[in-house]
């Protein structure tokens, strides 16, 4: 099937959400990514099929899962194997297990989404598409943004650019306010050790970005210790930038609370450090792209947009 | 209990005994001890009483006889009592006997069922109490009070202020320059500071003087003029306390009298709730919540003089004693069923003050007597409104000559000149209109003043002062045109409307240790209400609006309880952030009320337009429609959850242990959940018919006993009519209820239809003994109820409709109610803190919840639904408004990030609120903090004296609140307004 036909599976919705652009917004997380970053802070919504889902923190230890799975008794947990029928989570009496992708009815998740339209036009805020990789069902999320926009909603698209170009060009992009662009390291090498691709389908689908003009797009790169927070790799990133004719550059602070998600999911994720970083660390790393001669902007905000 | 009935009957027998030798002890002293004697004996013919003391069932008892200047103990039941003291089992008469045994509180627990006269149980407390202590009163604990209070006033705490002007309100704002008045703090108003830092840290004391007036005139009117009608007698013994109390000037006052002879006074109304304090009397200073200064002096005046007086005569007694201790009004004893605020007051309403401003009371004065001429048959009445204005005109002019002396000997020239201006003030108000803002402020001040003589202050609110008083200070800054003079004059309104409203703080209602539990922390919940829309639709925001807007922000005081009225499309958006804004700073107020949802459900009961568009919130929220509207807003708070329980166990309460409503069928005997709904409201209409049948009782009783001649005089209708409010005499008539519970009903009504009837996953008995057991053992269950079946607040159909099918059926059942002065009920959904009494006394429930724990404040999703703000905020607003004519309180809590720009903030409070209004929403509340400040303040609560919280509907400081109240706060989902 081509990627601009695929059906889009939903990860998550998340209504009042802050964090994810300008204003009051709910942000529609689709399943599936090509990319397989160490850090990766949404890694149930890396495969694009349907995973199951732990809740340890509800479970009553009763074992009604175990006696659902099909596959027998000792093997009811997540990870390789596991088809994500739902047995179990259907036995689960505290919700402790849920199955995440379901697939995305485009009609009726939009009318979900306009019942925060109230919210939306009063706070500059709206819808934000994010995954896993929007980028790669843009046929859906084209038809969603589009039904959005007609209503008035502003749609703003989270992406790190690993997607093919022509139908991402040809059905999601004319229906995007605004684009959040993730580059996250700069150095090629090190892109395809960390993130398991290297980066230059990213990067060409930036110059095309650009080139097309339209819409508004800010660049990020979220910081994680260790690992994107180098001075090297700033500097690089600032490099690349500043060669596309861009003057700014938003660093998103590193959450530990992803740790939790991975575990949840049954992935490692201990060796990601525990804490939020110490404000001299982000003051460090503001710093260096500072003296690369780009300016900063607060991660939330919409104003930076070229 | 596991114990044979042999070892139960030697429980029983040795509790007796030791009730019956401590009882012996106390007689003895009550006899021997020099301090004690008169106690007894006054007043003449002394204290005359049968009390009996029995275990369950009545057969085993102890009793006690007072007569004579004795106290005559002895063993087994008594006939003929006054009073019997039902308990529950040994332990609990036990506990009675023991050091902490408050008998109100083991009513609460319903340990103590009381039968017969519930005074004679008050006082046998005190005289316990007096016996134990040896008359003595208990000193104050020595690290009571607030510290500040021994630390200079420069010290006290400047709140910081809004950010300078972003947005102008265009055509609301004329006379004021900045309507933000960004640059005034209170580091430029000083007396401000002084007076706020006084107001703050003065511990309350119990004022007397009221009740001891009070009392003297009712008994000389009883000995003089027996047959006198009751508005006249209530009118006569207004004018004696009002010709007597003390006038009284304190130093830094803008504004001339006080509501006691206390610089912070409790007051008493022994004729209504007084009584209640009278077994705390000699503890009450050492009591560790809330506790009140009381000399000995005092506190024998009370006990020797004033409540003996009342003993058989205060409202609740009159009403039991007409109509044979009627079963609705034994219910409200029980506490956990319905609580009735008419044994306390009346005052749930707000008087027509423009009119005594602009009239002036010589003028009202002048139309009674035109009024008792033309209609000869109404002639006492009109003359009792006449003398009791006459009472107030007498305490002014008294108040005009204290503050003249002040004037005469002050060395201080700033002193002299702001005396002389209060002389002058009180020399021509409220006698004649006023003129100026101060003279408005003085005149409304001393109304005020006088009020809370005839009523106890219990969401007596002050209605719509920035309409009323707009053209008092239009007036004062129109003569300024140079700058300077005129940023003197703003300077010098915002002063006074500081100083009104600290005055409004001079005062506390009586409390006593069971009601800290109940109404934790609140206070006279006086509401002042800004904004939104003029009677003929136009745009009521003003200068003299942004003015008090500023003047909350300044003093962060939980009371007056600012509300603020938005009317979308009319008021600007720049006074929905303004009001935001002032919400941020404060903390917890104002609170905010959609015009576009309350006008039309005031308008749906019937009130007219113009009228329906002059509302103003009275006590929490409730709306009343000034001046012409006795609507006695809080006259009851009803528990929903009870007829729940009670329908759960076939009208058997399981706190009460006993059948209290209708038989309906074993839940496990009903084939669907129509059927069990029908049982719940066959429990629910019965229990609204008890409880409009008692409040129907007590008002009659204060029909009887109690008119207001003074409220009457400046109320629209009565005087047209010539009828007190309490007859009827006002232009609409109404009651109106709190509602409590209605989600955690609906909540445990979802879970039954969805897991019991339609996915039959559970059966009645493993439900009911899950609910037993509050859910220990029973983890499945709970775990099945809290994630089974939807919650409302999250995005699902069925919650809202089962909501809005309640409040009709609820709303229909109070229409059909005959009403004591012929008006309406109107149901409102607010809970003051009672979510977390009536919560502290029920089970578990098929919501999840578990036992002893809080209902949800107001009408607000629980926390256990797990919902986002904005679907709270849509779930809320797309319920019925027109079946809340007497509104909700949805409470909101939501928490700024340390790193959010104010601006940011404030923008996105306007956002969430003005979606809410835009969605129906009818009123919202936010406090915005975070739970972990909070856990701060319960750690460390002499950092935090000045954190207000709203509960639901009214203020309080934090620090003054129950525990379970304090819990309560903390455990409300909170919401982030900025990102991580």
């Amino acid at each position: 099937m081509r990627a601009a036909e695929r059906q889009a599976l939903l990860a998550d919705v998340r209504e009042n959400s802050l964090d994810d652009g300008p204003g009051i917004r709910t942000t529609v997380f689709v399943k599936g990514c090509g990319l397989r970053c160490a850090w990766c802070h949404n890694p149930e919504a890396r495969e694009a099929r349907p995973e199951l889902q732990l809740r340890p923190e509800r479970c009553l230890g009763c074992g009604a899962c175990r006696r659902a799975c099909p596959r027998g008794e000792r093997r009811a947990e997540p990870g390789p194997g596991c088809r994500a029928c739902g047995a179990c989570a259907l036995a689960c009496p505290a919700a402790a297990r849920r199955v995440v992708g379901a697939p995305l009815e485009v009609e009726a998740l939009a009318e979900r989404l306009l019942l925060d339209a109230p919210f939306f036009r009063r706070s500059g805020g709206g819808v934000t598409l994010s995954g896993g990789e929007p980028g790669l069902v843009p046929r859906p999320l084209g038809r969603l943004a589009a039904r959005l926009r007609a209503q008035g909603v502003h749609v703003l698209l989270e992406t790190a650019g690993h997607f093919p170009w022509a139908p991402f060009a040809e059905h999601l992009l004319p229906h995007l306010d605004a684009i959040f662009f993730d580059l996250k390291l700069a150095d090629p090498r090190e892109h395809l050790r960390l993130i398991g691709v290297g980066p230059e389908l990213i990067l060409a689908n930036l110059d095309r970005l650009l080139a097309a003009g339209a819409p508004a797009l800010a660049v990020r790169t979220p910081l994680v210790p260790g690992l994107t927070d180098g001075e090297a790799n700033l500097r690089g990133l600032a490099g690349l930038l500043r060669a596309r004719g861009l003057t700014r550059l938003r660093l998103v602070p590193y959450n530990p609370l992803v740790r939790e998600k991975r575990r949840a999911l049954g992935l490692a994720g201990d060796e990601l450090p525990a804490g939020f970083q110490a404000p001299a660390e982000l003051d460090r790393c503001r710093a260096i792209v500072r003296a690369e001669g780009l300016a900063l902007e607060d991660e939330r905000e919409l104003e930076c947009l070229p | 209990m596991s114990a044979s009935p042999r070892a139960r009957a030697w429980e029983a027998g040795l509790a007796l005994a030791e009730a019956w030798l401590k009882l012996g002890l106390m007689a003895a002293t009550l006899r021997l001890h020099p301090r004690l004697r008169g106690e007894l004996a006054a007043p003449a013919p002394g204290y005359r009483a049968r009390l009996q003391l029995v275990l369950g069932d009545g057969r085993r008892g102890v009793h006690a006889i007072f007569s004579g200047g004795r106290m005559r103990v002895g063993l087994g039941p008594l006939a003929g009592a006054d009073t019997t003291l039902r308990f529950r089992a040994p332990v609990d008469l036990r506990a009675f006997f023991g050091p902490r045994g408050d008998a109100l509180s083991l009513m609460l627990e319903n340990r103590l069922a009381v039968e017969g006269n519930l005074s004679h149980l008050l006082r046998f407390g005190h005289l316990a109490a007096a016996a134990r202590q040896g008359g003595r009163v208990l000193p104050p604990a020595p690290d009571a009070g607030d510290p500040r209070a021994r630390r200079p006033w420069q010290e006290f705490p400047v709140r910081r202020v809004g950010e300078p002007c972003r947005a102008r309100p265009a055509a609301e704002v004329r006379a004021l320059e900045d309507p933000y008045l960004a640059d005034l703090s209170l580091a430029e108003l000083p007396r401000v500071h002084r007076l706020l830092w006084a107001a703050r840290t003065t511990p309350p004391a119990v004022c007397v003087e009221r009740a001891r007036l009070w009392t003297e005139a009712s008994a000389r009117e009883r000995a003089e003029r027996p047959g006198e009608p009751a508005g006249l007698r209530q009118a006569r013994v207004l004018a004696h306390v009002l010709t007597h109390k003390r006038a009284i000037v304190h130093a830094d006052d803008l504004l001339a009298g006080t509501t006691t002879a206390q610089r912070l006074g409790v007051q008493i109304f022994p004729e209504t709730g007084g009584l209640g304090i009278w077994p705390e009397l000699l503890g009450v200073q050492a009591r560790a919540l809330n506790p009140y200064r009381l000399s000995a002096e005092d506190a024998a005046v009370l006990s020797r003089q004033v409540f003996p007086f009342w003993m058989d005569d205060n409202i609740r007694e009159w009403a039991r004693r007409q109509n044979g201790d009627p079963l609705a009004l034994r219910l409200d004893e029980r506490f956990v069923l319905y609580f009735l605020w008419k044994t306390q007051a009346v005052s749930h309403t707000i008087i027509d003050l423009p009119a005594a401003l602009s009239r002036g009371l010589v003028d009202l004065q002048a139309e009674l007597a035109a009024r008792a001429e033309a209609d000869p048959g109404r002639r006492d009445f009109h003359r009792g409104l006449s003398l009791a204005l006459d009472g107030v005109l007498d305490y002014a002019r008294r108040l005009s000559a204290e503050a003249a002396a002040r004037a005469a000997t002050s060395a201080d020239p700033d002193e002299r000149a702001r005396c002389q201006a209060m002389a002058e003030a009180c020399a021509r108000v409220p006698a004649r209109p006023a003129r100026t803002l101060r003279e408005a402020l003085q005149a409304a001040w001393i109304l005020l003043v006088c009020q809370h003589q005839e009523n106890m202050n219990a969401g007596l609110s002050i209605g719509r002062l920035d309409v009323w008083l707009e053209p008092y200070l239009r007036r004062d800054l129109e003569g300024a045109s140079d700058p300077a003079e005129r940023q003197r004059r703003v300077r010098a309104a915002l002063e006074l409307v500081c100083a009104f409203l600290l005055k409004c703080t001079d005062h506390l209602p009586l409390v006593p240790e069971a009601g800290n539990r109940l109404f934790g922390g609140s206070s006279s919940d006086q509401v002042i209400t800004l904004g939104g829309l003029l009677p003929d639709g136009g745009d009521a925001v003003c200068d003299a609006t942004w003015l008090f807007l500023k003047a909350t922000e300044l003093l962060g005081l939980r009371d007056p309880n600012i509300n603020a009225r938005y009317a979308p499309g009319v008021n600007s958006e720049a006074y929905l952030q303004r009001l935001c804004e002032v919400n941020l700073i404060t903390g917890a107020t104002p609170s905010m009320h959609n015009d576009a949802a309350v006008v039309p459900a005031l308008v749906g009961q019937g009130f007219r337009l113009e009228h329906a568009r002059d509302w103003s919130a009275t006590g929490c929220v409730e709306p009343t429609c000034c001046g012409r509207h006795f609507g006695h807003t809080n006259c009851m708070m009803f528990n929903l959850v009870a007829p729940l329980e009670m329908a759960l166990h076939q009208g058997r309460h399981p706190l009460l242990a006993e059948q209290v409503g209708p038989r309906t069928p074993a839940p496990q005997a009903l084939p669907d959940f129509a059927a069990f709904l029908e049982a719940y409201r066959t429990q629910l209409g019965w229990l609204i018919d008890r409880a409009v049948e008692a409040n129907n009782l007590l008002g009659r009783a204060h029909q009887a006993c109690k008119p207001s001649p003074l409220l009457s005089a400046l109320f629209l209708g009565p005087r047209e009519s010539g009828r007190d409010v309490i007859d009827g005499g006002a232009e609409y008539n109404s009651s109106g209820t709190a509602m409590i519970g209605l989600t955690d009903v609906v909540d445990s009504l979802c879970a039954i239809r969805v897991l019991v009837y339609e996915r039959r996953e559970l059966g009645f008995p493993e439900l009911l003994a899950a609910l037993a057991a509050d859910f220990v053992g029973h983890e499945r269950v709970l775990a099945r109820l809290l994630t089974g079946a939807p919650k409302f607040g999250q995005t699902q159909p069925l919650p809202g409709e089962l909501a809005a099918a309640l409040m009709a059926f609820v709303q229909e059942r109070f229409r059909a109610q005959p009403h004591y002065r012929g008006g309406r009920y109107l149901p409102g959904y607010w809970s003051m803190s009672n979510h977390v009494a009536f919560g502290l006394l029920s089970g578990a429930l098929p919501s999840g919840r578990r036992r002893g724990k809080p209902f949800t404040p107001g009408l607000t999703p629980s926390q256990l639904a797990g919902a986002g703000l904005t679907e709270q905020i849509r779930a809320v607003a797309g319920l019925p408004s027109g079946c809340m004519p007497n509104n909700l309180a949805f409470n909101v809590k939501v928490a700024p990030g340390a790193q959010d720009p104010h601006a940011r903030v404030v923008e996105r409070l306007a956002a969430y609120t003005g979606a809410y209004f835009e969605l129906g929403g009818m009123q919202m509340q936010l406090n915005v903090m975070s739970s972990a400040a909070l856990r701060e303040a319960l750690l460390d609560p002499d950092s935090h004296r000045d954190l207000i919280v709203r509960i639901s509907g009214y203020n309080a400081y934090f620090v003054d609140l129950n525990r379970d109240c304090q819990l309560e706060l903390i455990e409300r989902a909170e919401h982030a307004l900025g990102g991580r």
